[in-house]
């Protein structure tokens, strides 16, 4: 289910439309995985707080977030350019995938909140065809 | 048997009220559509799918979101029992319409995305919870008879 450029092209663009915002959808998607999700809080134990809304929860959404956006420059090739990404998650953090599948659904539903007009069908599916490849490419190390 | 909390119920009784049935309906079932192509296979007796333009004009279709969506009006009123409420809704998913459970659970997040449009900053992180643990009922309770 790989991107056609037409595709390329809206998720760039939507992206760019989203930049004033993206710290908000960051920290706003991560708060709601936390929360519509609990078991997902298992990752960051480590955490004096890692309630929906908190700060290390919204500054890790943000960092995520920035992450997200690399991809997008990155998006003709997803595989080599998040490939020392995919080596932290699969060697140090040993994030289940199932749970990126998670995030990127609590991402499509905060864009959608900020961005009404703009999400979409059209877009959605765009963006959630990248999300997935982004997901491959960083689950790409694990085994 | 689910437990729902007083402000759940609340919750999910708050966004019924204000709900549109054929506006959510529609949208929500040309998303799933659209972002699911697959989903077209159940579809074959609706007219032109062709494309998304298409999709969101089809009456056909706009007429079932309609529908399914006032299908989940007997989960509101029976919250407390939703798994038998739908028993036979399931089986007729299972028996006659041959419909892979898996959809339900697509359609149930488009139906989210479209909802928390139609709120914006009013589809609170406690909103949110809520409203996907009842479609996680409803999901699992639709999905409850296949055999």
């Amino acid at each position: 289910m790989s991107l056609s450029s037409k595709q390329k092209a809206t998720v760039k663009d939507f992206f760019s439309k989203m930049s004033t915002r993206s710290d908000d959808i960051g920290a706003e998607a991560l708060s709601r995985l936390v929360a519509v999700y609990p078991q997902t809080k298992s990752y960051f134990s480590h955490w004096k707080d890692a309630s929906p809304g908190s700060a290390p929860v919204r500054k890790h959404g943000i960092t995520i977030m920035g992450g997200v956006y690399d991809a997008v420059g990155k998006i003709d090739d997803l595989k080599g350019g998040l490939l020392s990404l995919s080596e932290l998650h699969a060697f140090m953090l040993r994030v289940d995938p199932v749970n990126f599948k998670l995030l990127a659904h609590c991402m499509l539903v905060c864009m959608s909140m900020i961005f009404p007009e703009e999400f979409t069908p059209q877009v959605h599916v765009a963006v959630d065809k990248f999300l997935a490849q982004l997901t491959l490419a960083l689950a790409e190390k694990y085994r | 048997m689910v437990e729902w909390t007083d402000s759940e119920r609340a919750i999910i009784t708050s966004i019924f009220s204000n709900l549109d049935y054929e506006e959510i309906g529609r949208k929500s079932l040309c998303r799933c559509l659209i972002v699911y192509p697959w989903t077209q296979r159940y579809f074959g007796g609706f007219g032109n799918l062709y494309n998304a333009e298409t999709i969101l004009c089809n009456p056909l279709i706009a007429a079932h979101g309609t529908k399914i969506l006032h299908g989940l009006d007997r989960a509101l009123k029976n919250m407390d029992d939703i798994k038998s409420t739908y028993a036979e809704l399931s089986l007729l998913h299972s028996d006659k319409l041959h419909v892979d459970p898996d959809n339900f659970r697509l359609l149930a997040d488009c139906l989210t995305v479209v909802i928390a449009a139609k709120m914006g900053p009013a589809f609170t992180v406690d909103t949110q919870v809520a409203w996907q643990k009842f479609l996680s009922v409803v999901v699992s309770a639709l999905g409850r008879q296949y055999h």
